[in-house]
């Protein structure tokens, strides 16, 4: 395995110093000084540093890029040729705004703990595989930044908790990257249904996601050019490069770096389960795939029955994306394109003032760079998210040990078995650590 | 040289694999039960699950084995020597008893005096007829049972603390999962599967094991075991042979049922380019062993002493993984051997992260004497992570100067997590000389350290931490953090600190102030912060009005309201929502003085706080105002208040506004009733229909009506009330009527509706018609096909086809192949392209050969050539599978006709994805 171009001791340094957090001074208050007459004041808009700018982060920059209040400054990727490419993109946008072809542009890095150490960025977005999705929020809550960050959370129970103490401490603005909480409305309205009594009380709830993938190949093969591997690896286990290695197949199915679809596609169902139903099962037993042969070796197909501490039933396994709602007065279904119900007029029921209203903005980014300057808690939360997370990975780990899993909502711990809860961490290679 | 002792011991170790420890006499070998397997026939593969029972006895060392596959020899005399017979044979789906009346004899006898009868899968399917037999099993196949697919579920052991499960937990198989078996009262279920109904079970719990007593004997039928495949499972194995233990015997003592080392020997080459199939067997082996001390103990050996082997790397790695599962203090040793390795350091040290106890920890301590660099820093880490009070006095030895900074870094970090009075004053005494690029990970320490002592109620300590962390040096948002600390550990101080900080101009301590007036500490301090409201930023002014409006202390409020006549939009939008929540009575002067001259987003906010305004008198309030001669713009916005806070008492008032004020005044009134009144006032609202001074406002009265008819608990009142209207109606009212009866649908509406087809004024024909074409439901599809095809006026030909269009697409729950007929009935009729079109679209969602062929005949029409191509491309795809033949046709046929090249790309596409030719 090569390593990429920095020397031991500087990237050995960058550790040191991303593991801890840097002194930043945080905040929109700074006045930052940028060129152009067209671009808004300075103090209004909100620095942004993007890291990981592959498929998802290249979404993701497209997006703010478009939502007012907020310039993008900084990009950060281990592959040369992306994060170029990105910072030109946003480069060329403001100079285009500005009328002036000369705009200095944006910074490219390669790695993110020389971006978390710039004082003149305010927030960033996360778009990294999702092992890296912790470490960096972490390191960027250290800093006191303020955080976007793509689902699912952590790969590991510990990591999530670990990334709420942090956010709870500084009090950064932290949105997770459910983006149906906004921008698919139909999505809040079922939510505040369920949350406002519409349905009566819950009787069971019902979760589908879309099944992971198999394959992938395990030769070892050269790396791309321009590309830090070692850095793609951070935490994770080190292993040698493959073609399918670091693609978006990779990120999502390889376990030493993530969980698989039951978290990469299932945080967005049962994200909109926590946001109607604030509560986690307590319970979690089923069984599921884990492919034998090829690189992948996530969870592909799963099915997952289990019970909540007030005795409501919930499933959740492979499928067409869709959270079930079934209370004692109806049902409702929301998927991130369609709503259904019975009985059909739920659909048309019109919220009272009083009655709990959940859609902040049909605009995910905009909502966190609105949140950013108010400090306000943005649509999709620490909280919610490290619960909607949990559900992953205890339905992962009961899959893997084959037992039913007990948790404890309230220390959050796993009941009763000692080898599952050696689960809840994963070690990290050196010079990583939570 | 060796003696004989020692050859048997070899030679046994091989065979049996069991747990010997000392050498093995003679005599062993007779103290093993013996086991007569019956086979010869069965509807599973008896000729591979055959051999398969007998190398799983043989390997435990348990058992030795003979196999008869003609149960009809058995005797008396030839059963005396065996311990327990396992039953490996059935005749299913004979009901005949087979084996005459010796063998039944002999077998029930051998049981009763003692022995041990074991069945597996299909052998409890045989001899309904024979009573003792089944009175022996204990359960059986009977005529309701079934089994869904070959899958994996999951298995729990129903009787806590039975002998023969007391050693398995929860566990997944792949195999076969019989339900509704015949189990008699007497039987003992010992364990249960789930049966999945979307993989053909039944839902429930179904029980995969019995025991039963008979005569002195016992049984043990594990229903589990379908083919070869499925005894591979390892807890399998384990119920099997606890279970024919238990029967032989009335004991189970077996624990390690096979050869481990053998099992992980066949994988020592494993590379990661392989197939993980016998890595997965080994994490079978692992995770059963959650409940069985003895399997896990010599499970865990065995994988460290292939650790010190010349296994693969790969392997070596994945046992690594397996034994931080299983591992216990008695691998820590071995693990932290390999610390150091270039290749296994990181494995090892993840195998010790997760292994719990002391010894563990030591050993990590005592690794760091010979370890450098990122491996190094890899222990330390750990250390930390473990919380490890007994790491502090190493840890404080990379503390100083001469270190490498990652590895002081690395220190300082562990040290923060650990915590405690040692910690804190070697950190605090850090803080003097400390170097900028570590004053973060220091101040970082520091803050989990205080944070610690906070948790264990060691307030004191706390404060001091978080005094020297409020110092202007530290990282700005830690101070900001400790500022909150202090707050909450020096109650006394919190406001004196509070107040200076807020007085600080320094913003981001001034946002930590706000911050913690919204959380229950800001409790006290929060009208402070509020009078000062005007020394902060703007941006800081709307933080602290939203942090106020969570705290909801309405002796806030005076502040609140002056911060409205803020010139700044976001204080000024904050006081408004600021107002709503914790506003009272004497807010809604507050917020109506708002009004005027607001912006949109202003009244946004003004409507939704004064949507949610708590307080007594309000609604009365409210329907004064309405009807003073206030403002309008004023009485507009109270107009909407109403309709939002749901006060049904300003219905009349409304009524009166509705009837009495013009312009938008008016149609606000008639929504604000839409939303508020109910059938009651349907009379009043069709007398407004009727009026000609309410023509402009028409469709908010349709509107109206509407609502009103949701609002009851079924719309007849309202449609009575339509209905009696409409004989007597003016022909602009008579639409409008008509409208709204099509909103309800029903059959009542719809036979009156239905009649205005034959109206003699063309414009209620018309209105007809589009009334019935949205209709709820599809009766009106016959009338309007009989209206398209009578009537010679265009545009109600037009009309009526559309209709049918519109609900032949929405009756999703009618078979496509009706669907088709009418759209083909109405396709006959349209003699202009534009209905066609509509109806060819809802053709192409029609998937049915029918539906393809209406679709292909249109292709002889240009004028609608591309439409119909459309819809034959999009049935072919659905229906192409089955019908490749029509399919291609249809497509090539259109392939030939169509004229627009995007439709003709679809085409080509559909049929590529068909793997049709062209």
């Amino acid at each position: 395995m090569r390593r990429g171009k920095l020397s031991r001791r500087d990237f050995l340094k960058r550790a040191a110093l991303a593991a801890a957090g840097a002194f930043a001074a945080p905040s929109i208050i700074t006045s930052k000084a940028l060129g152009g007459s067209t671009i808004p004041a300075a103090s209004d808009r909100v620095t942004l540093g993007h890291i990981g700018v592959g498929g998802q982060g290249r979404g993701l920059l497209n997006g703010f890029l478009e939502a007012k209040g907020c310039q993008s400054i900084a990009v950060c990727d281990p592959f040369k040729n992306r994060r170029e490419a990105s910072a030109e993109l946003i480069s060329q946008k403001y100079a285009d705004l500005s009328g002036k072809g000369g705009y200095q542009g944006c910074a490219a890095h390669e790695d993110f703990v020389e971006l978390l150490t710039r004082p003149d960025i305010d927030a960033v977005v996360i778009a990294t595989p999702d092992h890296w999705h912790v470490p960096i929020a972490l390191a960027a809550a250290r800093a006191g930044k303020d955080i976007y960050v793509e689902k699912p959370l952590g790969i590991s129970i510990n990591q999530n908790k670990a990334l709420r103490s942090a956010i709870h401490r500084t009090g950064n603005i932290f949105q997770y990257g459910t983006q149906q909480r906004c921008f698919n409305t139909h999505c809040a309205f079922a939510c505040e249904l369920v949350l406002n009594g519409y349905l009566g009380k819950i009787k069971e709830i019902h979760v589908e996601a879309p099944a992971g993938t198999s394959g992938g190949s395990t030769v070892p093969a050269p790396l791309p050019e321009g590309f830090n591997y070692d850095l793609w690896l951070g935490p994770a286990p080190a292993s040698p490069y493959t073609v399918d290695r670091c693609t978006n197949l990779g990120t999502y199915h390889v376990y030493d770096n993530a969980l698989g679809f039951i978290a990469g596609w299932g945080a967005h169902p049962l994200d909109i389960m926590h946001w109607g139903y604030p509560q986690i099962p307590v319970e979690y037993q089923g069984t599921g795939t884990i492919p034998l042969e090829g690189l992948f070796n996530t969870v592909t197909n799963w099915t997952i029955r289990g019970r909540f501490a007030d005795g409501a039933l919930f499933t959740f396994k492979d499928g067409p994306d869709k959270t079930t709602f079934v209370g004692e007065e109806g049902w409702i279904a929301a998927s991130r394109e369609t709503i259904e119900a019975n009985p059909k007029n739920l659909l048309t029921a019109v919220l009272k003032p009083g009655e709990i209203h959940l859609l902040q903005n049909a605009n995910h980014y905009q909502n966190f760079i609105d949140c950013v300057k108010s400090r306000r808690p943005p649509a999709s939360p620490i909280g919610s998210a490290v619960q909607s997370d949990f559900v992953s990975h205890l339905s992962d780990i009961a899959i893997r040990t084959g037992r039913t899993i007990h948790w404890d909502p309230v220390r959050e711990e796993i009941i009763g078995d000692e080898m599952a809860s050696r689960l809840l961490s994963r070690p990290m290679r050196s010079p990583w650590r939570l | 040289m060796r003696d004989n002792k020692t050859i048997l011991t070899i030679v046994l170790a091989i065979l049996g694999g069991f747990l010997f420890l000392e050498p093995v006499a003679d005599a062993d070998a007779e103290s093993r039960l013996r086991v007569l397997i019956l086979a010869g026939k069965n509807n599973h593969a008896w000729q591979e699950t055959t051999p398969a029972l007998k190398r799983i006895y043989e390997a435990s060392g348990r058992f030795v084995v003979d196999v008869l596959n003609d149960p009809s020899t058995c005797s008396a005399q030839m059963l005396k020597k065996y311990d327990v017979i396992a039953g490996n044979w059935t005749n299913f789906p004979s009901r005949d008893r087979e084996w005459g009346r010796e063998a039944e004899k002999s077998l029930l006898e051998f049981v009763r005096s003692g022995k041990g009868f074991v069945l597996v899968h299909a052998a409890g399917a045989c001899f309904p007829s024979w009573p003792e037999y089944q009175e022996l099993i204990g359960a059986a196949w009977g005529s309701n049972s079934g089994h869904g697919d070959y899958h994996a579920f999951n298995v729990t052991a129903a009787e806590e603390g039975h002998p023969i499960t007391q050693v398995l937990g929860n566990f997944i198989i792949t195999d076969e999962l019989w339900h509704r078996m015949d189990v008699k009262p007497a039987a003992h279920i010992l364990a249960k599967a789930y049966s999945d109904q979307a993989r053909g079970g039944t839902g429930q719990w179904e029980p995969i094991a019995f025991s039963s007593k008979f005569g002195r004997g016992r049984s043990f039928y594990l229903v589990l075991g379908h083919d070869a495949q499925a005894m591979m499972n390892p807890n399998w194995k384990m119920l099997l042979l606890r279970g024919t233990e238990w029967a032989a015997t009335g004991r189970a003592a077996i624990e390690i049922p096979f050869d481990i080392l053998e099992i992980l020997r066949a994988a020592a080459g494993y590379t990661r380019t392989e197939n993980r199939e016998r890595l997965a067997a080994i994490e079978q082996l692992a995770q059963s062993s959650s409940r069985n001390p003895s399997l896990r103990r010599q499970l865990a050996k065995s994988m460290t002493d292939m650790l010190e082997s010349g296994a693969a790397v790969d392997f070596k790695k994945f046992l690594c993984e397996q034994l931080s599962v299983i591992g216990t203090s008695a691998e820590v040793s071995r693990l932290a051997q390999l610390l150091g390795d270039k290749e296994l350091g990181f494995h090892a040290r993840l195998a010790l992260e997760r292994l719990p106890g002391n010894d563990t920890l030591k050993a990590l301590r005592d690794a760091t004497n010979g370890l450098s660099g990122r491996l190094l820093i890899g222990v330390v880490n750990t250390l930390g992570e473990k919380r490890d009070k007994q790491s502090v006095k190493i840890l404080r030895r990379y503390l100083r100067d001469d270190q490498d900074t990652e590895v002081k870094s690395a220190a300082l970090q562990a040290l923060g997590k650990i915590g405690g009075d040692e910690v804190a004053d070697d950190l605090m005494a850090q803080e003097a000389g400390i170097s900028a690029d570590l004053r973060p990970v220091l101040a970082e320490a520091l803050m989990n350290c205080a944070e610690g002592f906070e948790s264990a109620g060691k307030t004191g300590e706390a404060a001091r931490i978080y005094r020297k962390l409020r110092d202007a040096a530290q990282p700005l948002h830690l101070r900001a953090a400790a500022l909150f600390g202090s707050v909450r550990c020096e109650a006394g101080e919190a406001t004196r600190l509070l107040l200076d900080a807020l007085g600080s101009g320094d913003q981001a301590l001034q946002s930590a102030v706000v911050r913690i007036v919204g959380t229950p500490q800001g409790k006290s301090f929060a009208q402070g912060a509020a009078s000062r409201m005007t020394t902060l930023s703007e941006s800081l002014q709307s933080q602290l009005l939203y942090a106020l409006a969570d705290l909801g202390d309405a002796k806030t409020l005076p502040e609140i309201n002056k911060a409205l006549s803020s010139s700044s939009r976001p204080v000024k939008l904050a006081a408004i929502y600021a107002i709503g929540r914790l506003g009272d009575s004497s807010s809604l002067e507050q917020l109506i003085g708002q009004i005027d001259g607001a912006d949109v987003a202003e009244l946004a906010a003004l409507r939704k706080s004064l949507a949610g305004l708590r307080g007594p008198d309000l609604d009365e309030r409210l329907i004064t105002m309405m009807a003073k001669s206030a403002a309008p713009s004023v009485r507009k916005e109270v107009i909407i208040a109403l309709a939002a806070r749901g006060v049904r008492q300003s219905v009349p008032a409304l009524l009166k506004t509705a009837e009495d004020d013009t312009g938008e005044l008016r149609i606000e009134a008639l929504k604000a009733l839409g939303t508020l009144a109910d059938g009651a006032l349907a009379p009043a609202l069709v007398r407004m229909a009727g009026d000609e001074r309410y023509g402009g406002e028409r469709p908010y009265i349709e509107r109206a009506l509407a609502g009103m008819g949701r609002r009851d608990k079924t719309p007849d009142r309202v449609i009575d009330v339509l209905l009696a209207a409409l004989p007597d109606s003016q022909p602009a009212t008579r639409e409008s009527l008509l409208r709204v009866l099509g909103r309800f649908g029903g059959e009542k509406s719809f036979h009156v509706v239905r009649a205005y087809l034959e109206d003699a004024d063309a414009e209620i024909r018309n209105a007809a018609v589009r009334v019935l074409s949205d209709w709820p439901d599809r009766s009106p599809l016959d009338d309007l096909l009989a209206a398209a095809g009578s009537s010679k006026e265009t545009v109600t030909k037009v009309l009526a086809l559309q209709g049918v269009a519109n609900l032949t697409g929405k009756a999703v729950d009618m078979p496509a192949d009706d669907r088709a007929g009418i759209i083909e009935q109405a396709l006959g009729i349209a003699d202009l392209p534009e209905p066609k079109k509509l109806l060819l679209s809802v053709v192409g969602r029609l998937f049915s050969l029918k539906a393809l062929r209406i679709a292909t005949s249109c292709l002889d029409q240009t004028e609608i050539v591309d439409e119909a191509g459309m819809a034959a491309a999009d049935i072919s795809r659905a229906i192409g599978k089955d019908y490749p033949k029509e399919a291609q046709e249809a497509l090539a046929k259109a392939l030939e006709r169509v004229r627009s090249p995007g439709v003709a790309d679809k085409i080509r596409s559909v049929l590529s994805d068909l793997g049709l030719k062209r």
